[in-house]
């Protein structure tokens, strides 16, 4: 049932635990089962025939965030991610899957996003913009064909990010445009539960090909992560949005303002650990005058995930929130009077955290920090 | 498990601090010890106090079931796996760092602190706890008692032991006791705390501990010296030592380690070398590089092909990385990584180096050996899959000839892992028969019934 090359990397884990005090579910629960060293243990059991099949084996391995925090902290170098990927589809396949998973997917195959909205919701948050911005829709032969994902597109906490986005890109002269209501959701929160995306990697690629843009910028990491891991060639650069945007700033002079603030940026998993972009994010921050930029001690490959990885919220929001909780208190040990990130998911869990902690502490996107930096700004 | 028992286990912690379900058993059938050994437990109780301790312990007596405590399960002896089932006893959840006193530079922790905690914890107060276990990230400070655990600095430092000077101590039969305290003189009968330290959860189990503390060295430096042969690098531990020196850190990584480490790390390290020594020397700033130019002519005159001082704490870093990635490397040949652990004294490092070569070599086997040379402390590492039961017989006749060896040396055969259940067939060689006897009396007193971690460090045969 499991290949036997991840059965070679389930029997390579030398259980020493040096993944444990990593691991954000196993630090909120404390308990052996909520870590990876618990979980790769369930998973060794189950194919030795220790361990059926069972909805609490399924539900302990889908509380993994697909951090990937405990493969940096492995020194055996185990290929955990790859362990608990291959582990979610045999589960997706035989039907041991948790039941908020099951009407995710179904939303998101009736729909088109994780939200389950109406199609035609999908561009309400450029309400105001569209006469500014007529070529927001489905515009052949733009430069950039900007990919705005479910969370930017669907939930007005961070309708904010689109806003920025192409408000900056236009001060710079950037052509741009979106898929407008075509746009479906990637697949990622498929992938993460163990599905196959094959109906949205068909969907989004037929729309994107037909509008023949030379660079893709996805807004969101995940969206990101997933087009550069699994989708086959694009024939278009993917960019995240942050690396867009600190070329833009460091090649058009856009007036920036001084932002007399303390900030730290929190690395999104799917854009730091998984696809490598660290830099482009604080060259951003660090291009705006008056910015203090803190690091805190858990970051870049080590960064501590918002508590929203994977598909845990959907799954345990208690236990995604205790983690978000976790990360703020890291963002507050450092002073900070901000906390930036490049991820709308991430923004949503921690502006959550902040909420619930009562703190005076902002999270905004970089995006929506430059927007606030550039001297002139469309008044809407 | 029998549901009454269950039902009497829930009054004592409650229905969410019982575990039974299949999959929470599972997770407690395990430690960090190689090759695998896995037994359920019949329940796992996640534990807050001593009283609770207590009441189960006492439960255990009347009932007559096993009982294993259990810290963060990261021990390499077998020592926390449920041979014979029974209740895990969790005490991960006893987690609070109860007092750091600054006028007695004492430190009072519950047992599920993790050794990195406190560390820092009395960092930031300035003072130093000194054993640093390679697992102090997750161990605890129970576990650290329980298998008197060592680390890099034993040599200069010393190990777990040297600074716990009091416990509080469920003994089996349930009674609480508090042995020793904050006086750092005391004499007052047996000395029990030492007792229970190092009895790897078998005479009773720690529910809090006293340790103490020390200011921190004022100046470090970091040195590493390449070798052609093992001998001068052993040589070169030993007249590091005869000259009045004692390093903080003296580690040895054998070549066979030495190319591993580079097939991984690409760090450009010579092929041919026979062993490297990393050495730190730390205390008064003054003192420091004095110190540091004897040892690195110590190690030139005795036949160093190269030797590097640090000049800044990114140098000693980059000095460290080989070292840092042995594990790693050794890890990621083959899929079970045995972690053995012999001592011998301290000049006879070469030949323990030399005869673990040549016994790999006749069994076939691979095995790599790093360690603290400083203590004669060497981790012949194996490298090995155990789902192949040929190799594996192969395996556990190489071993045993290395602890044979170690103990003709006039060595040990475990420094710091402790026997568990993996060294008890070796332990009546290695401590005779009327020691061994002694501490069999000792065990049968404490756990007249026992209950307490069954089938740990004795054989059924020997008690």
């Amino acid at each position: 049932m499991i290949p036997s090359q991840t059965y070679d990397q389930v029997v390579s884990c030398m259980r020493c635990a040096y993944c444990s005090p990593a691991c954000p579910t196993y630090l909120s629960l404390q308990t052996e089962r909520a870590s990876p060293r618990g979980r790769i243990a369930l998973l060794r059991a189950l194919v030795e025939g220790r361990l059926p099949l069972s909805k609490n084996l399924a539900s302990q391995i889908y509380h993994c965030l697909d951090c990937q925090l405990c493969k940096v902290k492995c020194p055996g170098g185990v290929n955990t991610d790859g362990i608990f990927r291959r582990a979610k589809e045999i589960l997706a396949q035989s039907g041991f899957f948790p039941s908020p998973l099951d009407k995710l997917r179904t939303r998101i195959r009736e729909t088109g996003n994780i939200a389950g909205e109406d199609k035609e919701t999908r561009l309400l948050w450029s309400q105001d913009y569209s006469e500014l911005f007529p070529e927001l829709v489905r515009t052949e032969d733009a430069e950039v064909l900007l990919f705005l994902g479910c969370v930017s597109s669907l939930f007005p906490m961070v309708y904010v990010l689109p806003r920025a986005l192409i408000e900056i890109m236009s001060k710079a002269g950037i052509e741009f445009t979106t898929l407008g209501e075509e746009e479906i959701c990637c697949g990622y929160p498929l992938l993460a539960a163990g599905l196959p995306i094959d109906d949205e990697m068909e969907g989004n690629l037929a729309q994107l090909k037909a509008l023949e843009a030379k660079k893709l910028v996805t807004a969101c990491p995940s969206c990101y992560h997933t087009f550069k891991e699994s989708y086959p060639d694009m024939g278009m650069e993917v960019w995240h949005a942050s690396e867009f945007l600190a070329q833009l700033l460091e090649e058009c002079s856009i007036p920036l303002k001084p932002f007399p603030k303390r900030v730290t940026y929190h690395d999104p998993c799917d854009l730091g650990r998984k696809s490598g972009v660290y830099e482009a994010p604080r060259r951003i921050l660090q291009a705006i005058p008056g910015l203090e930029l803190v690091e805190m001690e858990a970051k870049r490959a080590e960064a501590f995930c918002c508590g929203g990885g994977g598909n845990l919220e959907s799954i345990d929001p208690a236990l995604s929130a205790s983690i978000a909780d976790r990360r703020l208190a890291q963002a507050q040990a450092v002073g900070a009077e901000v906390i930036a990130s490049a991820c709308q998911q991430c923004e949503r869990t921690l502006a959550m955290a902040a909420r619930r902690a009562k703190a005076r502490i902002k999270v905004m996107d970089i995006a929506q920090l430059v927007r606030e930096a550039m001297e002139e700004r469309w008044r809407l | 498990m029998d549901e009454n028992l269950l039902r009497e286990l829930s009054q004592i912690v409650g229905p969410e601090r019982l575990l039974t379900s299949p999959e929470d058993l599972v997770c407690y059938s395990y430690d960090a010890s190689q090759p695998t050994l896995d037994q359920l437990p019949g329940a796992v109780v996640d534990l807050l106090s001593a009283e609770e301790v207590a009441a189960i312990l006492r439960l255990a007596n009347r009932r007559g079931f096993k009982v294993v405590p259990r810290g963060s399960g990261t021990n390499l002896s077998g020592g926390t796996i449920p041979l014979l089932g029974g209740v895990v006893l969790n005490l991960a959840r006893m987690n609070q760092i109860i007092e750091i006193d600054g006028e007695n530079l004492t430190a009072t922790v519950e047992p599920g602190v993790i050794t990195d905690q406190l560390q820092a914890t009395v960092a930031a107060k300035g003072l130093l706890y000194p054993p640093d276990p390679a697992s102090s990230s997750v161990s605890t400070m129970g576990g650290n008692v329980a298998e008197n655990a060592g680390g890099l600095r034993g040599l200069k430092y010393g190990v777990t032991g040297d600074y716990v000077l009091g416990l509080e101590v469920v003994l089996p039969t349930g009674e609480v006791i508090n042995t020793g305290g904050k006086c750092f003189k005391d004499v007052a009968g047996y000395n029990l705390t030492q007792l229970f330290v190092g009895s790897e959860g078998t005479l009773g189990v720690v529910t809090k501990i006293i340790v103490k503390l020390i200011p921190p060295p004022e100046a470090k430096r970091t040195m590493l010296a390449l070798y052609r042969q093992v001998e001068d690098a052993a040589r070169s531990v030993s007249a590091i030592i005869a000259a009045r020196v004692i390093p903080s850190t003296l580690e040895i990584l054998d070549g066979t380690t030495i190319r591993y480490v580079e097939e991984f790390k690409g760090l450009g390290l010579p092929l041919d070398l026979g062993a490297m020594l990393l050495i730190e020397v730390d205390g008064p700033e003054a003192a420091v590089g004095e110190e540091a130019s004897r040892v690195a002519g110590i190690c030139h005159r005795l036949g160093a092909k190269e030797v590097k001082v640090a000049s800044s704490e990114e140098e000693a870093l980059q000095l460290k990385e080989a070292r840092k990635a042995a594990l790693p490397a050794l890890a990621r040949v083959r899929p079970t990584t045995i972690l053995e652990d012999v001592t011998v004294p301290r000049n006879q490092i070469a030949p323990m180096v030399r005869k673990v070569n040549e016994i790999a070599e006749h069994h076939e086997v691979r095995i790599a050996i790093f360690g603290h040379a400083g203590d004669g402390n060497l981790h012949p590492t194996c490298m090995t899959d155990e789902r192949d039961q040929e190799e594996m017989v192969r395996v556990r006749a190489a071993l045993s000839e290395i602890f044979a060896v170690a103990l003709k040396l006039g060595g040990t055969i475990t420094g710091e892992h402790g026997i568990g259940l993996k060294k008890r067939p070796f332990l009546p060689q290695a401590v005779g028969q009327a020691r061994l006897a002694a501490m069999v009396r000792i065990k049968n007193a404490l756990d007249p019934n026992a209950i307490l971690n069954p089938g740990k460090i004795f054989m059924e045969r020997d008690r």
